[in-house]
Formats: C-alpha cells, sequence, structure tokens
C-alpha cells in the first residue's frame, strides 16, 4: 500500500467534495424536471421549489399519451434514431476503411474528403440536392444527406490505421478478402471506437430539430424534438389582438416537464451502456493514430 | 495486395460516382420530376367549378396543426380546392423560406414575418419573386380597406404591390397615462408642454402626491434604454422618421431635433430625482412598470389594448382612488400635434410569382384571404354568423358558445380552418371598431381606454415615412450597432455621465458608423413614394 500523506488526504477530501457538488449540479435540475412532471399543478404553483412530489400525480403523463402526436413523433424519432445509426455506423465504417489502403488516386480521395470538412456548402444548395433527388417529405432527407460525418470518418480511420498490420497481412495470406478482413477482422477489433460514434450520431439523430422542419413539410411524419418544442415553448397569447388564432392557453408547467423527460429518457438509458466505451474508444482512436 | 488494391479502387470510384452523379443532378435546377408537388399547376382557368390544388406555407409562434385536420376538408369543401399546407413552428422558418423561395419550390402562398425575413424580403420582392397585385385590389373589399401607407409598405419602386398586408392596429405607437387623482390633489392641470410636464413631475416628486407624509414618490418612470421615450408627438418620437436634414433628407427620431429637446428636459429631470434612479441601461421595464403600478410614480406609458388588468388591481389595491388620464399629444414647435402611429400591419402574405395569368386560380386564392379577413363586429362573433361559425369550425367542433362566450378549440387538434386559412386576421374597417373600451372591464382602465379612443377621433396620428421605406444597412448589425450607440449616450446624457454639449459629437459617430448610409438608403427608398404624414386614423 501507497503511503498516504496527510496532503494526499486532503486531497482526496477536497476531490470528493468538489467532485459531489458538480455531480448535484448535474442531478439538480433532472431531478427538479423529474419530481415537477409528477406533481400535481396546485403543488407546482404553491411551492417555491419542488425536489421530491408530496403527492404523487400521473396527469401530465396521461395527457401526454392521450395526444396521438407525442407517442407517432417518439416512434418515429426511435424508428429514425436506429436506421440512421447503424446506416452511419455502416458507411462511415467501410468507407474509414477503404481510405487506410493505398492505391492510386488515393491521396487525392483524402484530400477530397479534408476538403468538405473545411468548406461546407451551405444550406439552400444542400436544399437544392435534397429536393432535386425527389426527397422532400420523405424520411430518407434525414437519412441519406447526413450519412458520413467527416469528422467522424477521420478518427475511425486513424484507429484503422493503428490497427496492427500484420492481423491484416496474415489473414490476408490465409486467403480472405478484404471484405473478409474488414468485417471478421477489422469491425471486431475497433467496437470501442463504434461504440462511442454509435452513441454520438445516435445522439444527434434523436435530436434532429432543423432538418425535420427543412426538409418535412407532412406533421405527421415530425420528430420527437420539433414535437416537444411545441408543448414546452408556445409564445404567450396576446389575447387583445382580435384575432382568434393566438388564443390558447400555455401548457401546463407539469406537462413541459413530463415530456421533456421522456424525450430525454431514451438518451439517458443508452448512455450508460455505452460509456465505458465511449470513455475508451474516442481516446484510443485520437492519441494512437 | 494487388487485388485488395483493385476492389477497393473500384468500390471507392462507385462511390465517388455515386456522389458525382448526386452532386450534378443539384445543379440543373429544373429537371428533377420529384419533389415539387404544386407550385406549378398551370392549366387555364374557365369556371369557377374548377378545383384547384393550392399550396401554402406559414409560419406559427403557437400550435402546429396537423397538415391533414378537419379544418383543411372544411376549406377544400367551402372553396372546392385542394388545399395544401405547411405550417412550420418560427424557429427555422427563416432558413426554410429562404430555401423553397432559392429552390423554386415557393408554395402558391407563402406567409412572411418582417422581422425573421429581414433584410432578404426586399431583395425577394425586388427581384420579382412575388405576384404583382395592383391590378386585384380593388376587387377584393378587404383589400380595398387597407390604407394607403399601409400599402406603401409593400409597394416597390417600380410601384408593384407585392404583398398583402395582414391587420394590426395602427394606434398610437405609445400613449402616456398620468395619475388624475395626484393632479388634482396638488391641484395642477393636465401638462400641455414640457415645460408643463416637468413642472408636474417635480410636484409629484416633491409635494407628496399620495399624501402619506412621506418622500417616497417621483414623477415618470424610466427604465433600461431610456424606455419609454415620452414623446408626447411624433416630433419628440426617436423611432419615427419626423425630421428632415438641411438637404431635405429624412432622418431618424434619434438625431433630431425633437428628440434632443426631450433628452435635455429629462437630463434635468433626473437630476432633480424626477424620474426612475439609476434607470441605466439594463434595468428591466418589469421594475420600472411595477414602480408605477405600486404607486411610487406618476406618469408612465400605456396603450388602448394589451392592458394587464393584474397591474391594475395591483395598483387599486394599494390607491384605492388611484385614477389615470391619458395625456394629451403637445404642440410641437412646428404647430403639429399628434402621436406616431404604428405600422398598421404585422406579416404579409404573398402570391407566387408564377401564378402570374392563371387568373382562375388567382381568384379563387385571393377569395379565400379576402373571406379570412372579413370583419366581424364584436356583437356578432356568435354561431348565427356564417363566417364566424366557420371560420371557428362549426359551433360543437371547432369551438363551443356557451352564455355568449366562444369557446375555441386547441389549434393543434385542427378542427379551425381559421388556423389554415392563409390570412385568418380580421380587417377592421377602423381601428374604433374594434371596441376597445368595450371589452375592457377594469375600474382603472376602461375610463382611460374611452379618453384615448376619443383622443384617437380628436387628434391625427402621424404615419412614418420609414415604414414605407427600406435601408439595407438598418436592418443589418452594423446598424443595429449604430443605433444601439446612440441610445447608450442619450441614457447617460439623461443620467447626467455625458453632457449634453456631445450631443453633435454623437451625431457625428452615427453618422460615420453607418448612420449616413442609413438615411441614404432610406431616402432613395423613399424616392417617388407617396407620403401620407399626419391623418386621422379613426376614419
Amino acid at each position: 500500500m501507497h503511503y498516504k500523506s496527510r496532503a494526499d488526504k486532503w486531497f482526496n477530501a477536497f476531490n470528493y467534495l468538489l467532485l459531489s457538488i458538480v455531480c448535484l449540479c448535474m442531478i439538480f435540475p433532472l431531478l427538479y424536471i423529474f419530481s415537477v412532471s409528477f406533481s400535481t399543478m396546485q403543488d407546482f404553483v404553491q411551492k417555491d421549489i419542488i425536489l421530491w412530489p408530496s403527492k404523487w400525480d400521473l396527469g401530465a403523463y396521461r395527457y401526454i399519451f392521450s395526444t396521438e402526436t407525442f407517442g407517432r413523433a417518439m416512434l418515429v424519432s426511435a424508428c429514425l434514431t436506429v436506421v440512421i445509426t447503424c446506416v452511419n455506423l455502416l458507411m462511415t465504417s467501410t468507407m474509414a476503411f477503404a481510405t487506410t489502403f493505398r492505391f492510386t488516386g488515393s491521396k487525392l480521395i483524402l484530400r477530397m474528403i479534408v476538403f468538405t470538412l473545411l468548406f461546407s456548402p451551405g444550406l439552400i444548395p444542400s436544399y437544392l440536392m435534397v429536393r432535386n433527388l425527389g426527397l422532400i417529405n420523405s424520411y430518407w432527407s434525414l437519412i441519406l444527406p447526413g450519412m458520413i460525418s467527416t469528422f467522424n470518418l477521420i478518427v475511425i480511420r486513424q484507429f484503422f490505421q493503428g490497427l496492427p498490420k500484420e492481423i491484416f497481412e496474415a489473414a490476408n495470406i490465409d486467403g480472405a478478402n478484404e471484405l473478409q478482413i474488414f468485417r471478421k477482422i477489422a469491425l471486431p477489433l475497433s467496437k470501442p471506437a463504434l461504440a462511442a460514434f454509435a452513441l454520438f450520431y445516435a445522439v444527434d439523430a434523436w435530436n434532429a430539430y432543423f432538418n425535420v422542419i427543412l426538409y418535412m413539410n407532412d406533421t405527421t411524419k415530425w420528430t420527437i424534438q420539433v414535437v416537444l418544442r411545441q408543448i414546452v415553448i408556445v409564445a404567450p397569447p396576446d389575447n387583445n389582438l382580435l384575432s382568434s388564432l393566438l388564443r390558447e392557453p400555455p401548457p401546463a408547467q407539469t406537462v413541459q416537464m413530463a415530456a421533456v423527460l421522456i424525450a430525454t429518457l431514451p438518451i439517458l438509458i443508452i448512455y450508460p451502456f455505452l460509456q465505458k466505451h465511449f470513455a475508451k474508444g474516442v481516446m484510443l482512436g485520437s492519441v494512437k493514430g | 495486395m494487388e487485388k485488395l488494391n483493385k476492389t477497393v479502387l473500384s468500390s471507392l470510384t462507385l462511390i465517388a460516382l455515386l456522389t458525382t452523379a448526386a452532386c450534378s443532378s443539384s445543379n440543373n435546377g429544373n429537371t428533377s420530376p420529384a419533389g415539387n408537388n404544386s407550385a406549378s399547376s398551370a392549366a387555364p382557368s374557365d369556371g369557377s367549378d374548377k378545383k384547384y390544388t393550392i399550396s401554402m406555407m406559414d409560419m406559427t409562434y403557437g400550435k402546429i396543426p396537423p397538415s391533414d385536420g378537419a379544418g383543411v376538408k372544411m376549406i377544400n369543401e367551402k372553396f372546392n380546392v385542394d388545399y395544401k399546407t405547411t405550417i412550420v413552428p418560427y424557429d427555422g422558418y427563416l432558413e426554410k423560406m429562404s430555401a423553397t423561395i432559392a429552390g423554386g419550390d415557393m408554395p402558391d402562398i407563402l406567409g412572411i414575418e418582417e422581422y425573421v425575413a429581414a433584410g432578404s424580403l426586399q431583395k425577394w420582392a425586388d427581384q420579382g419573386a412575388f405576384l404583382k397585385l395592383n391590378d386585384y385590389i380593388d376587387k377584393y373589399p378587404t383589400l380595398k380597406m387597407v390604407p394607403a401607407e399601409v400599402w406603401g409598405a409593400v409597394t416597390n419602386k417600380d410601384g408593384s404591390i407585392w404583398g398583402i398586408p395582414r391587420y394590426y392596429p395602427n394606434t398610437a405607437a405609445q400613449n402616456f397615462a398620468i395619475r388624475q387623482d395626484w393632479l388634482d390633489k396638488l391641484g395642477l392641470k393636465m401638462p400641455t408642454s414640457y415645460d408643463e410636464l416637468a413642472k408636474v413631475a417635480l410636484a409629484f416628486t416633491k409635494d407628496d402626491p399620495d399624501g402619506n407624509g412621506k418622500d417616497d414618490t417621483y414623477g415618470l418612470v424610466m427604465s433600461g434604454g431610456g424606455y419609454p421615450n415620452y414623446a408626447m408627438g411624433a416630433y419628440w418620437d426617436l423611432n419615427s422618421w419626423y425630421h428632415k436634414d438641411a438637404d431635405g433628407n429624412f432622418i431618424p427620431g434619434y438625431i433630431g431635433e425633437g428628440r434632443k429637446e426631450a433628452v435635455k428636459v429629462f437630463a434635468d429631470l433626473y437630476k432633480q430625482g424626477a424620474i426612475t434612479k439609476g434607470f441605466g441601461a439594463n434595468t428591466s421595464f418589469e421594475q420600472g412598470q411595477a414602480d408605477f403600478y405600486n404607486g411610487k410614480a406618476g406618469i408612465y406609458i400605456t396603450g388602448i389594448r394589451g392592458l394587464d388588468e393584474n397591474l391594475a388591481n395591483s395598483l387599486l389595491s394599494v390607491n384605492p382612488n388611484a385614477k389615470l388620464s391619458a395625456i394629451p399629444p403637445f404642440v410641437a414647435p412646428d404647430g403639429s400635434q399628434g402621436f406616431m402611429a404604428q405600422k398598421g400591419y404585422y406579416r404579409i402574405t404573398v402570391l407566387n410569382a408564377k401564378l402570374a395569368g392563371d387568373e382562375g386560380k388567382i381568384d379563387r386564392i385571393l377569395s379565400m384571404i379576402d373571406y379570412g379577413r372579413t370583419f366581424v363586429p364584436i356583437d356578432q362573433q356568435t354561431p348565427d354568423n356564417e363566417i364566424f361559425d366557420f371560420r371557428n369550425g362549426k359551433n360543437g367542433v371547432g369551438y363551443t358558445y356557451e352564455n355568449g362566450v366562444a369557446t375555441l378549440s386547441q389549434p393543434d387538434q385542427g378542427l379551425m380552418p381559421a388556423s389554415y386559412l392563409p390570412d385568418a386576421v380580421m380587417w377592421a374597417p377602423s381601428v374604433l371598431d374594434n371596441k376597445y373600451s368595450e371589452l375592457q372591464t377594469n375600474p382603472l382602465y376602461k375610463p382611460l381606454v374611452k379618453e384615448l379612443e376619443q383622443q384617437y377621433q380628436d387628434f391625427e396620428q402621424y404615419a412614418d415615412p420609414s415604414n414605407s421605406g427600406f435601408s439595407a444597412t438598418l436592418n443589418s448589425g452594423k446598424g443595429t450597432d449604430a443605433m444601439n450607440k446612440v441610445t447608450d449616450t442619450q441614457v447617460k446624457m439623461i443620467m447626467g455621465d455625458t453632457p449634453l454639449s456631445d450631443w453633435d459629437k454623437m451625431v457625428d459617430e452615427f453618422m460615420k458608423s453607418g448612420g449616413s448610409d442609413i438615411i441614404k438608403e432610406m431616402n432613395d427608398s423613399l424616392k417617388g413614394k407617396e407620403l401620407i404624414g399626419y391623418k386621422n386614423m379613426s376614419k
């Protein structure tokens, strides 16, 4: 055992204290959202702060799931997230693997890839491309244009390059072709990196808002974030302007909190499972390259 | 490794080819068959029984109705159309709008919010993206009702009207309320000039108007940025382009003679403690508001509508005898008298320029717009009124009518045609038709609103020329910075941190940091436009 000096002990105590405070800062808002979502509206109005509901009330959740919109949007988002994550991982990893080889023109292709990292085409060309491919109002508009994130591609490529070449050469001698090498050797070896990027892609897909507004005209195809905005941020009514359109009560806070909680939950649930890879994976890829 | 390289190369070539294919198809704009749903259904019309496909895109600050709601079906039946709507929340609307316009995908009807669209709007209008409407206006009653100065805002330099403004009351931009009970107690008259206003404000500060024996009251409420500006007429209003420079160009009120005079008065009042202490640049306006409605201050901003009943009740709970009067506009040195009017519209509906020539479809669209804008007086807003009943989705379905009150359903249920109509804001023939004083029930506000309505008939209001003009610089960050700097300096002048003698220096700096461009652009854009000036808006 190491001898612990007085300074060490103080340092440890201080560390624990600091981390506990940071931890509380993170947990507190979530706990607050959780508790408010299960509280009654009266409690919310009367009490300054609610850290634990005194009376449990499922009204907010009942309201949310009674509207067809919310459930449908959750389903849309969930399916999209799964599909986008799988497609993106597949495309990114195959492209990354292919670019690790040297062949005629490989340098040019790499430069073209880096070029897209520095110069983005901008909104209108992207919109025109999606439109001219006939993807407006189709879920493909959310899947196809973002299949490969250039930055992720480069990091995964670095990771592949860091794998020992001898393994690939041995497999090659044993008669495996490139696809087999990729599938049976490269991919299993890079699980941590893939897990990390799966999380990146999944969070992005789950949070999709802007592209949905831009490409999807049909409200029934909207994702959870767009619907969530509807529930959480609705402009306060100007009831003196004689427009019937603007007359609507803002949603109850408990409903807002419940909606936020439900929409955050999936990411909160996936996170712990991927987190162990997450810390290791990204570091490995970038440091060794 | 030869074999390996070949496979990789061929697969990469394939990827590259696919990518180029995608790119090139994006470059030759109009060849793509898909994705363009209804912007160009160009068959000529030969009768009103023809069914048209009409697409509409708009944004909302509120809840979004589903694209296939019952309201849409009602509209389809009534107008014999196949109506396709895209209603988008305001975050991201500008981008969506820009992309669809630039992509040639503009729907038949597009709703535009001026603040969101900012500088782009004028560019699109100048480039002819929107249908010219001059020949249609006289055919539709609610379009005919739009006053000339409001049309001016949606008219190009070449005289073509490119948009339909939506109704917003053109009441004075700012009115001011004074504690009538304090005036009475101190035996003072309603002020009619800045001198008298200053005297009243000082008396409110020093002569204990609430009679509690404590020195706890003051004259004017002022909060962050020097708001409200207590412009007792367009002459003093910092937002109106009332004054002209030596060359005859309109200049913004910020740097005009009237504002200079007002700042001088405020600086003196501030020194004597008659204006909210330390209001500075950042104090929230709620803080100032609280002072007035807690009986601490005697003069504050008010209006003919949008008054908060809770505030009135809080004042009545502190001072049950409180009585508010509206200060009438002062006579300006040039003899004018009247507040600056608001723009008189908010948001614009435009039609796609590609509709030109398809008279049947244009007529169908404009009829829908006109129907949505038709004014229904308050006392006729019952299920018996066909327009009211239809717009709100029929009694018992889209709304319920009980004891004389209509309770509307939520827009996201999609039951009300009003949620989908291109423009469902009723155009009131005169602002007084909105009957604000009848709707107002609060004992503190009701007489005040009545007074304001009377003022509205007695005094003319100034239609600000800048509402009809446009300056790109003003709509840019540079213009905002220049304006903010002027406001900051003026706040400092009122608070005594900067001497009033720095006024010319402030104007010079404004001119150098974009002000001269703003003035030039604005005046250029106003050339050839008919400017109204003062006008009785109640008629």
